[in-house]
């Protein structure tokens, strides 16, 4: 299982964090596809499941394991594909898949098991022993795959998986994907793409503005008969700014100071209510 | 032309600030600073130069078409390199390409921008000598007019030379990038073959000149060798008459003039040809690299990291010249520093001065094999996430790099005390003592320079050649390098002079040490958590 409880996430100094205090959970055997409009703090948040963005508050459990407190163990458990299909371009396709193998200490015999369909599923056997520097995209979101799948990961992390994918291998890709779950692992994705989500999830988060607005069981929702996009453009529309001002932090009372005379009430009101807050 | 401009000037802004609005400063003080810098240089020259002078050493038209040679060897390096890299080898080749122009249009902006960068570079160096000449010669007004024609027009020379090599060059270039392993070999018997060149001319040199006799001598000697070479570079001692004014210059100038200026058309045209060619190739499906098909490796987390190392940056050749130069350089060019060094007759300090020496070279090469640990973390990119979300703890993957990058260092320290012990006269003690210092030294300058990295990593870079533009961790590591380098040849100079042959050594081995430690300690604390601090 997947916990996330209060995460909070500030990037350097900034008064507002990015992701503001998020909570959900992502059972067995489930795929969770996670939504949200360009900048709504869905790549922050994947980051920081994955250990590799620390945050400021809140607990992040997989399988039970503290990311906080035992990083090592809980990474055993994740594998992560990045949106940027960032690979080392010099080393060959092999290279790279044993050197993640090597990382996660996977025995020989079962990574060959692993890789070997794998290969043949994404028709990239031919191409396995030449340098990632001459993949296309796709070819490097396929190597991508197969290397986070190598140490059979509990949960599996996805970041705008399709992007760069032809349909056959976005096809093969979704049923690897169907596939893992159903061993009783756990997938998370996120994507724009409405209709994949809406195909493959078991149930969707929405993000907006760093605030999780929605959790919706799309079973629950076939039933009623509503569409994912109708829910989807409701939850991004929401005014969610009032749970800024939770966050906003005076540092120092005492170098508050309003020149304007004219602005006095209306500045106190608002540091008045902004204190009150906190 | 308004579009050969504009083109020139989108090149010139993703590369400096120059054109930017509002950004005052940005452009005023790094004109201001290359200023400085060249006055500060021409100064520097001036002093040495009026020294050489007031002892006997000719100031003429040879000594400067002498330096004019050396000058422009550099420039024309400079000129191949940016050519390549600048032109045939562009990433924005496919951009330009798009825009609504023609492709003389663009091949005319690319051309400017390489000549102004060359004139940026040739004048850093130029200018000075220029201007050191002009005031040890005490010349007329007319000698700096010229000074400012040629500086304008050296970088086309330089620029017509490297344009007519550059096509061959590409080609071969293009052909080797398709094979790494041969590469790699051909870069590194280029270096040798210029090791040996060098070489060869410092033995000559040396042999020529005898350095155990009276300066006089010497510089009558070096003199006859100025004016002997002199003779053969037609080229640079026609520039040097002109702007000297030497009697008869204008028509040698005048034919020169023509001469460059049918060889620059010729050399465009041809160039403008090869760079359409090899701009039009599809460049994304180029290179296929197949290496032999091997099995599923088994290996540890920590020697799977020195491998990936190994091979990530030893299959881009320009890596080996960026990073490992000094490495393979330090024991030649520490043998030949010796042997120039043991060629003067000195008396006891003058022998602790000389081993003092020996000690800064050996220390600045073995540190300024480094630089591969100042960009540690910044090298890793947009794939740094896979090292961070690795089970694998970040001293431990620094860990490898730090061995990584001990491997070189010390292999080429040890050669170096080989070729030492069994090439120059310095004592055996010494040479040892001398290694154990360094090595030791070299270790808490990997520590620091990773540090200095992982305190401000540059990870979003598109080509890894950019890193050290955009990364300041190299600069300041190589600084490090030089003030440590010192610091040990004013201990050695400082505590020669006791009774003591050890005593010295004892001091210079106690103070890197005590250094090195106390960064083990530091890096063994904070490593963990200053790498989870970065962010990509």
């Amino acid at each position: 299982m997947l916990e996330i409880k209060g995460l909070i996430k500030r990037y350097g100094n900034a008064e507002i964090p990015t992701v503001k205090g998020i909570s959900f959970e992502v059972n067995d055997g489930e795929i969770f596809g996670f939504l949200g409009s360009n900048g709504a703090g869905k790549t922050t948040t994947i980051k920081c499941i994955c250990g590799i963005l620390p945050f400021d508050e809140g607990k992040i459990l997989v399988d039970g394991i503290d990311m906080k407190e035992n990083p090592h163990d809980a990474k055993l458990k994740i594998a992560y594909i990045s949106d940027n299909h960032a690979v080392f371009e010099r080393l060959t396709g092999r290279e790279y898949v044993n050197h993640i193998a090597n990382l996660y200490n996977t025995p020989k015999e079962e990574r060959e098991k692993i890789i070997n369909p794998l290969l043949d599923a994404f028709g990239l056997k031919q191409a396995y022993d030449r340098q990632i520097k001459s993949y296309s995209h796709g070819m490097k979101q396929k190597i991508n795959v197969i290397a986070g799948l190598v140490h059979s990961p509990k949960l599996w992390v996805l970041d705008e998986p399709l992007l760069g994918l032809d349909p056959q291998s976005a096809l093969e890709l979704k049923n690897i994907m169907r596939q893992h779950a159903q061993k009783g692992n756990i997938v998370f994705f996120s994507s724009h793409i409405l209709e994949v989500v809406e195909s493959l999830c078991d149930r969707v988060g929405i993000l907006n503005k760093g605030v999780l607005v929605d959790v919706i069981d799309l079973h629950e929702l076939k039933k009623k008969g509503k569409s994912l996009e109708e829910i989807f453009i409701t939850s991004t529309n929401k005014d969610v700014s009032y749970i800024n001002k939770k966050f906003m932090r005076v540092k120092d009372h005492s170098e508050i100071k309003v020149d304007d005379k004219n602005a006095d009430k209306k500045a106190f009101a608002i540091i008045h209510r902004v204190l009150n807050l906190k | 032309m308004n579009t050969v401009w504009k083109l020139f000037r989108l090149q010139i802004d993703e590369r400096i600030d120059i054109f930017k609005k509002g950004k005052k400063w940005k452009v005023i003080l790094p004109i201001l600073s290359y200023i400085v810098l060249i006055a500060l240089i021409s100064l520097a020259l001036t002093y040495a130069f009026s020294w050489f002078i007031r002892i006997g050493l000719y100031a003429d038209s040879n000594l400067l078409a002498i330096l004019l040679l050396f000058t422009q060897i550099l420039s024309f390096a400079i000129a191949l390199g940016s050519i390549i890299k600048n032109l045939y080898n562009s990433k924005d080749n496919d951009l330009l390409m798009s825009l609504p122009c023609s492709h003389n249009q663009i091949f005319l902006s690319k051309l400017l921008v390489i000549y102004a960068f060359e004139l940026i570079a040739n004048t850093l160096y130029t200018a000075p000598i220029f201007i050191m000449f002009g005031i040890i010669t005490s010349s007329s007004v007319g000698y700096y007019f010229m000074s400012i024609l040629f500086l304008i027009l050296l970088p086309l020379l330089s620029l017509v030379l490297a344009g007519f090599f550059s096509i061959p060059l590409i080609y071969i270039v293009n052909k080797l990038k398709k094979n790494t392993t041969i590469a790699s070999i051909c870069l590194v018997l280029c270096v040798a073959v210029i090791l040996g060149l060098y070489m060869f001319l410092i033995i000559s040199f040396t042999d020529t000149i005898d350095f155990s006799s009276n300066q006089y001598t010497i510089l009558r000697n070096v003199n006859n060798l100025i004016s002997q070479i002199a003779t053969y570079t037609v080229v640079f001692k026609g520039m040097a008459e002109g702007m000297l004014m030497v009697t008869g210059w204008w028509w040698k100038d005048l034919i020169l003039l023509c001469v460059i200026g049918i060889f620059l058309l010729f050399t465009l045209l041809i160039v403008r040809k090869t760079y359409f060619k090899l701009s039009m190739k599809n460049k994304e499906m180029a290179y296929k690299t197949t290496l032999k098909p091997k099995f599923n490796q088994t290996m540890g987390a920590f020697r799977s990291i020195i491998v990936k190392e190994a091979k990530t940056l030893f299959r881009e050749p320009g890596n080996i010249f960026q990073y490992f130069i000094f490495t393979l350089l330090m024991p030649f060019i520490v043998l030949l520093y010796d042997k120039m060094l043991f060629s003067i007759t000195v008396n006891q300090t003058g022998q602790a001065m000389i081993v003092a020496s020996h000690v800064l070279v050996v220390a600045i090469l073995a540190m300024l094999s480094n630089m591969i640990s100042a960009t540690a973390v910044s090298r890793e990119g947009g794939n740094f996430y896979i090292t961070k979300m690795a089970p694998t703890s970040p001293r431990k993957q620094m860990n490898a790099k730090i061995v990584f990058n001990l491997i070189f260092t010390y292999s080429s320290l040890i050669v170096t005390m080989i070729f030492t012990a069994i090439f120059t006269d310095i004592s055996f003690v010494h040479n040892l003592l001398c290694t154990i210092a360094v090595a030791i030294i070299s270790l808490g300058h990997i520590i620091t320079s990773i540090f200095i990295d992982l305190k401000k990593p540059v990870l979003d870079w598109y080509d890894s050649n950019e890193i050290e533009k955009i990364s300041k961790s190299t600069r300041y590591s190589m600084l490090l390098a030089l003030a440590f380098a010192f610091v040990m040849f004013l201990i050695v100079v400082v505590f020669a002079p006791t009774k003591h042959t050890i005593w010295p050594w004892s001091i210079l081995i106690s103070v890197v040490s005590c250094y090195t430690i106390l960064m083990v300690l530091l890096y063994h604390f904070k490593i963990n958590r200053l790498y989870e601090k970065v962010e990509n």
